[in-house]
Order: structure tokens, then sequence, then C-alpha cells
């Protein structure tokens, strides 16, 4: 640390350590201690959260350099100077309490003690993120007013970013497809992290106002336009261009269950209709129903994959349905449910890809005058297994080679918890299953990332699934399995007659 | 050697000139005071000096150095006080005096103690609880307790009481023999004691920079009590200041006075004879005075 940063860490500390002391212990309380049955619960994070940024503008703007006349300013001090010592300051005051709030908060759930150091470097992330908006914010207003105006209006451009684009990109039901979030995540946050970072030295360093703010705009202009042009499809050119390409994917397809599609006049008044949260049985979006008129047609496809080589797990990631005239023209989509099901495995074992959609009365109508029919794009995701161990249920701790450290317990019932955490490069995919759960077993995945090794930011990971216990078994085995991607495709399936044939359709008019 | 060298030195604002064309000398071990009405562009040319504010146009040279390259390290030749400069408002005026002491490498504690105790400065007090006075006072320390070779005051006399005003400039007459001064300020009878130069801006624009004795040795208070009353004060030369007449009596200030004998000659030649005349010299502060008025009428 330069003499100058602890002098004028000095000076912050003895200027500002009421208010530290406070950030910092509203931080250690809400993280050592579980407030969710009392009322405080609700306020703490909220409290410490505005606490932080309070007071990491209140610690900017003891030496502004957006100001003309901070004190600062013509004193020997190097310009970067003030940045590092509040840096610092801002470190031992919220991210060190949040950090050693998680630790400890991680060992007394059991964790393991490298989890707890995991703990302590991911816990604070989200007083990161806040801080550097802070510092931001405090870097570019010249008064503490102004800062808070500063804020006001980054708060909106991000709600509008978010919420803005996201709608014109048309990602809002389709989705991301899972595993490659991280596109969009690295991408604008990485983005933004530059803009911020470019303006913060900028403006330090060469005091630069006008240069600073017009970094930050063209970075959010930038971020903005770059999530507009986001949509499934260029999301997963990107993924493929990150991700290796096997050859022996070119034997993997899709081909559509026989027979006819399972069709229901869709009641949205209707109580027995599933409601939220039921991947793979709807529902669809208020808005996607609110455009179909009150009684759509809901249906469902089966996809089933062939040419899977050995051992390889098929994910299909994202799916697409389109209504084609007979010439094999575009004359409609269908609404896909929000959160799809990304594969499921049938009693051959064998992996299905189903799928629920949604169909106007009016799309209906059209499809019953033409020989239209139904194509259904997936976006799969092949994966191969790169390590596999079983461990007894017993809840202690087992190392398991490229894996990390793995505990599976029953603490009720049949259900079995698993709980894994390595550091370092992750897996793409980590399953889990119990032996004896008979052939139609439950597999559970932890979500899955396909990001390469240098974009895994978190330097480890918690996996925690939920398995379904053989009957019989004293002290059940569950066989984890690490995946690596070994190509993403994209697959066609054409359904004829829309529904599955000439005689299929819904029964009724409602 | 100069301490300060500008040349054709501007700064544009949004809507207007803070300053433009400035070409400013000022030597080693001289005291400059700057003068010049509200928005004249005092403060932007000290501001400029310091690389708070770089110019848009020209250059500016302090101690050797274009001031836009400044260093943190040359800070520590580099004295500067504004009226309106933000302080620590927590800190003691002890602690803050500590604290700038750990940044200087050539801080002299028994001159910052010297001056705290000549001052009357409460140590103990926090700078948010002084009053005007005081606080400036604090800032002067602070800003001389280095031995500073180049001392830059924005106002620094503004708001003070006359006795207050008196120790602040008698601890800068202390600190005139080995240091660079320049100083903005609306009190001229205080600087006319300190300064050896003077340069007076308007608008921007650097009018003149002269010795502070030249100075005022050209601008005499003429008065002139005539035989009989002018016809029209139009007939005067143009560059009288502040001409005005009642009955046969004319008063004027002659900024290029150059003996009695050839103004009474110059009057006479416009009247005819002249029954009383006198020619007073003028106060740095009389001085300054007539400038800003006669710049008012000219720029309304």
């Amino acid at each position: 640390m330069s003499r100058a940063v602890r002098i004028v860490l000095l000076k912050d500390l003895r200027l500002l350590w009421p208010p530290a002391a406070l950030t910092a212990s509203l931080i250690l309380m809400q993280t050592l201690h579980d407030w969710k049955s009392s009322g405080v619960g609700f306020y703490l994070p909220i409290a410490a959260f505005l606490a932080s940024a309070v007071f990491a503008i209140a610690l900017l703007h003891q030496d502004p350099p957006a100001s003309l006349r901070h004190d600062w300013l013509t004193r020997p001090v190097p310009r970067l100077a003030p940045l590092g010592a509040k840096a610092l300051l801002f470190a031992g005051a919220v991210l060190l309490p949040a950090g050693v709030g998680s630790a400890i908060d991680a060992l007394r759930a059991g964790a393991s003690v490298a989890e707890a150091a995991h703990a302590l470097i991911i816990g604070p992330r989200l007083f990161v993120a806040m801080g550097i908006a802070a510092f931001l914010v405090g870097t570019l207003s010249a008064s503490v007013l102004q800062a808070f105006g500063v804020l006001a209006g980054l708060f909106l451009a991000t709600v509008l970013i978010s919420e803005f684009t996201w709608r014109i990109a048309g990602l809002s039901e389709s989705g991301i497809q899972p595993g490659s979030s991280w596109i969009v995540v690295v991408g604008s946050w990485g983005l933004v992290l530059v803009g911020a970072c470019a303006a913060i030295w900028l403006q330090w360093t060469r005091r630069s106002t006008a240069a600073a703010w017009t970094a930050l705009g063209v970075t959010l202009a930038v971020v903005a336009i770059a999530l507009s042009l986001l949509d499934r499809n260029r999301v997963f050119a990107l993924q493929q261009i990150a991700s290796p390409s096997d050859p022996a994917a070119a034997s993997f397809e899709l081909v559509a269950a026989p027979g006819c599609l399972e069709t229901r006049w869709y009641d949205q008044s209707s109580p027995a209709e599933p409601g939220p949260g039921a991947p793979g049985e709807g529902p669809w979006t208020p808005r996607q129903l609110g455009k179909l008129g009150p009684t759509p047609l809901a249906l469902w496809t089966l996809a089933r994959s062939v040419g899977v080589p050995d051992g390889w797990l098929a994910v299909v990631t994202n799916a697409e349905g389109r209504l084609l005239n007979s010439d094999g023209r575009r004359v409609g989509a269908l609404e896909p449910e929000f959160m799809q099901s990304p594969w499921h495995i049938a009693d051959d074992g064998r992996a299905e890809a189903r799928h629920g959609w949604l169909m106007s009365r009016e799309q209906h109508r059209i499809v019953g005058r033409t020989a239209a029919s139904l194509e259904i794009g997936y976006l799969v995701a092949l994966l191969a297994p790169v390590r596999s161990a079983q461990i007894p249920a017993d809840g202690r701790r087992h190392r398991v080679p490229g894996v990390g450290l793995c505990t599976a317990t029953t603490p009720a019932g049949a259900a079995i918890e698993l709980r894994c955490f390595d550091v370092g490069r992750q897996p793409d995919l980590l399953t889990a299953w119990s032996a004896g759960a008979g052939i139609k077993r439950e597999v559970s995945g932890a979500a899955a990332s396909y990001a390469p090794g240098v974009l895994q930011l978190s330097p480890g990971r918690t996996y925690r699934m939920a398995l379904q216990a053989g009957p019989s078994a004293r002290t059940p085995l569950v066989t984890i399995t690490a995946y690596e991607a070994r190509a993403h495709v994209k697959r066609r399936v054409e359904i004829p007659g829309v529904f599955g044939g000439p005689a299929c359709g819904p029964a009724g008019a409602s | 050697m100069m301490a300060i060298e500008t040349t054709d030195l501007g700064r544009r604002f949004k809507r207007s000139d803070g300053l433009r064309k400035a070409s400013l000398r000022v030597p080693e071990g001289s005291a400059l005071a700057l003068i010049g009405a509200n928005g004249a562009g005092k403060t932007t040319l000290l501001r400029i000096l310091v690389n708070v504010l770089r110019p848009t146009a020209g250059s500016a040279r302090v101690l050797g150095k274009d001031s836009r390259t400044l260093t943190a390290a040359d800070f520590n030749r580099i004295g500067y006080v504004a009226e309106n400069q933000k302080l620590p408002e927590r800190l003691s005026v002890e602690q803050f005096l500590a604290y700038l002491s750990r940044l200087y490498t050539r801080w002299d504690g028994r001159l910052a103690q010297r001056l705290l105790r000549d001052f009357e400065l409460p140590p103990g007090r926090p700078i948010g609880k002084l009053s005007h006075g005081m606080r400036m006072k604090v800032m002067l320390t602070g800003a001389v307790a280095f031995r500073p070779e180049l001392l830059l005051l924005d106002e620094p006399l503004t708001g003070l009481d006359p006795l207050t005003r008196d120790e602040v400039v008698a601890g800068l007459v202390r600190q005139a023999d080995e240091t660079t001064i320049v100083i903005s300020s609306h009190e001229m009878a205080e600087v006319e004691g300190l300064a050896t130069e003077i340069a007076y801006l308007d608008r921007g624009f650097l009018e003149f920079q002269q010795p502070t004795q030249d100075l005022l040795a050209r601008f005499r208070h003429v008065t002139v009590t005539l035989n009989q009353p002018p016809p029209s004060l139009d007939d005067l030369p143009g560059n009288l200041l502040l001409v005005q007449g009642f009955e046969r009596t004319i008063t004027f200030i002659e900024p290029r006075f150059a003996g009695e004998a050839s103004l009474r000659k110059k009057i006479s030649a416009y009247y005819g004879s002249i029954e009383h005349f006198t020619a007073e010299r003028m106060s740095l502060r009389d001085v300054s005075k007539a400038l800003l008025q006669a710049s008012r009428v000219l720029h309304p």
C-alpha cells in the first residue's frame, strides 16, 4: 500500500468510522442470524444494502474527482490514491463483513472449510456489484445530491435495458437455452464492467467528466443494442462458436413419437389447469394467454433421440414450434411454454423431449382448412460423461475425483439430498441418480452451464440435488456423473397434419 | 526566471469564455495581485494554474512545468487557497494539519504551530464548526506550513473582519520573502502593501500587467476648476476615465499621467484657462474601483 493511499485511508476512516461501523454491523447481523422468523428479516438485508450504498457514496464524496473545489485536488496526492484508499475502506467495511458472515454461516450449516472459503469469496458478490455502481456514481457526480440523481438514472437505465430489450428481443417466453445464459451474463455484465471501469479511470486519472460520461453512455447503448439483437438462434450460434464440435454428433437425430399429439382446449378460468411453475405441462404467461384469446388450444409434442453415442446425454435446450403450409412456408408460430422441460427419460432409457404449446382458435381454424404441418426446431446439447462415481447416502463427506466433495443424506422418507462442492473448472453438467429407483428413474441435474473454462466466473460451485431413493435400500448408493458438452446441434422434427395425422386433433369445439 | 508564464491562455465553458488569450508572466519572488470584477476570469486562471481546470486554448507553465502535467509531487511546491474550497469538515484543526503534515515532504511543524498560535486557531474544534474567517486561517496555515515556492490565493480575504484581514496579510507578508505569491482579491487596501505587481482582468481578457508602483504612478484623480463652464465634456481625450462635470468643475481619472504641467496644458487646450487644478495620487483600491466602474460604463 502506498504512503498516500495509507494517509487518505486513515483520514477517511477518521471521518467515516461511525457509518462504516454501522454498515459492517448491519451486514454481519444480516448474514449471521436467521431473521426469517421475525419481521426484521425482510428489512435487514434492504437496510444493509442501502447503508452500504450510502456509505460508498459518502466515502467517494470525501474527495470527489468531479469536483473543482475539494481540497485534495491541490494537495500532493496522486490521482488514483483516493480511489485505492476508498476501495480498501469499502472492502474492509462492507465486503469483508459480508464474506466473513457468509463463511461463518456456511460453516454453521455444515459446509466444509473449502466451501466456507468459497462462501467468503462469493458471499459479497452483490455488494461488489453495488459497490462498483456506487463508485461509478460517486466518481461521476460533483455533489451528494447529484450522486443520488445519477444513481436513480442508472437504476432506470438498468430497468429499461433489462426489460425493454428483453421484450423486443423476444427472449422473454422462448427463453435463453439453459446453460447458455452465460453468453448474456458475461457479455452484458462484462461490457458494463468494462464501461464502468473506463469511466472511473478516465475521471480519476484525467478528470474528464465529459469523457467519463461518454464512455458510460456508449457502453449502455452498446449493451442495449446487443441485448435487443439477441434471440435464441444468435445465442445458440455464439454457444456453438464457444463449444467443441465432435463428429460423433452427426449420427444424432430426433424423431417424433408416433401417434396423435395430446391436445386440449385450454380453459384459463378452470382451476384444473396447471399453474405457473409446472414445466412440461405449461403454463403460459399471462401475456401469451392474453394474446391468444380466452380458450386457446394446448398441444404437447414428444420427440425421441436416435443415434446418441453410447453413454452420451442429449439435452434439448430450446424448442420452437412453427406452422408450415403445404409449400413448406412458415404461416405461424406456436406459443411455447414459459419453462421448457430440458429432457425426460423414457421407459426404455432414451431421452425424450416433451414440450407444451399453445395455438389460437384462429390458427386452429386455418390449419383445419389447409394441408398444414407442424415443425419443431430443437436446439440440443450433446454431452459425454467424463467422470462417474458412486457414493453411499450415509451423510458423510466423500471425495469424488473430478467432482469434488459430495455428501448424500436421507433426512426424511425416500428422498435423498445430494450436495457436492468443488473449486476450479466445473463440469458442464452434473447428474445423479439413486440405484434401485427403477429404470424410469428421476435424473436430477444441477443447472447446466456450457461456459468455457476461462469464463466460469465463480471460483467454485456447490451443487444441490434431490433424488428419489430406491424403496428397499437402507443406505442407498448414489451415482454421480459429470458431463462435458461435445456438440451443440440443431434438429428439426416435422409432424404431419399438425396433430400427428389426419385423424388427430382436439375433441369438441372448446 | 518565471514562476508562472501563460501564453494566450483560454478556457471556454458551455455558454461563455472564462478566460481569453491571457498572457501573464510572474517572476520568481514577486507578489502579483489579480484584480477585476466578479466573473472577470480570476478564479478560472488560478484553477488552470493548479490543474483543477484544463485550458481549452494556449498554455500555462507553472514552476517550469506545463500546468496540465503537474503531478502530486509538484504540489509539494505549490500552495493553493480558495475562498470556496471544501475541506474535510469533520476533522478538527489539529487532525487536518496532522493529515497535511503526513502528505507534505517539506512540512514545517514549528511554522504550523506558530501560525496556529498567531491566528489563535482552536486546535480541537472541527473545521465544520469554524467561522469563515477561522476556516480561511486554517487553509492559509495548511498552504504556508510546507513552505511552498508558489502560493496561489483566490479571494482569501473575502468575508473576513478587518482585524482578521490584517492578521492574514501579515502572515502572507512574512511568507513573501521566500515565496512567489499570486493573490486575487477585492480587498485592495490590504493587497497594496503586499503586491509588487498588478494584473487586471476584464471579462476574461488580461487588460494589463504592471509593477504596482508604476501603476500607481500613472493613475491620478484629477479635479479641474475652469474659469467658465465647459461647452461639452465629450471634447476631452478618449483615454480619460469616469469624466464628470458640474458647472465649472470637471473630475476624471487620468490613467496615463505623465506630469502635472503637460496635463494642465492639455486641458487648457480644450477649455481655456484653468482656475484651479489638482492631480491626486490614488490608492490601489481607488484605481481598482475606477477600472471596474469604467468597465461597467463601457460594457453595461
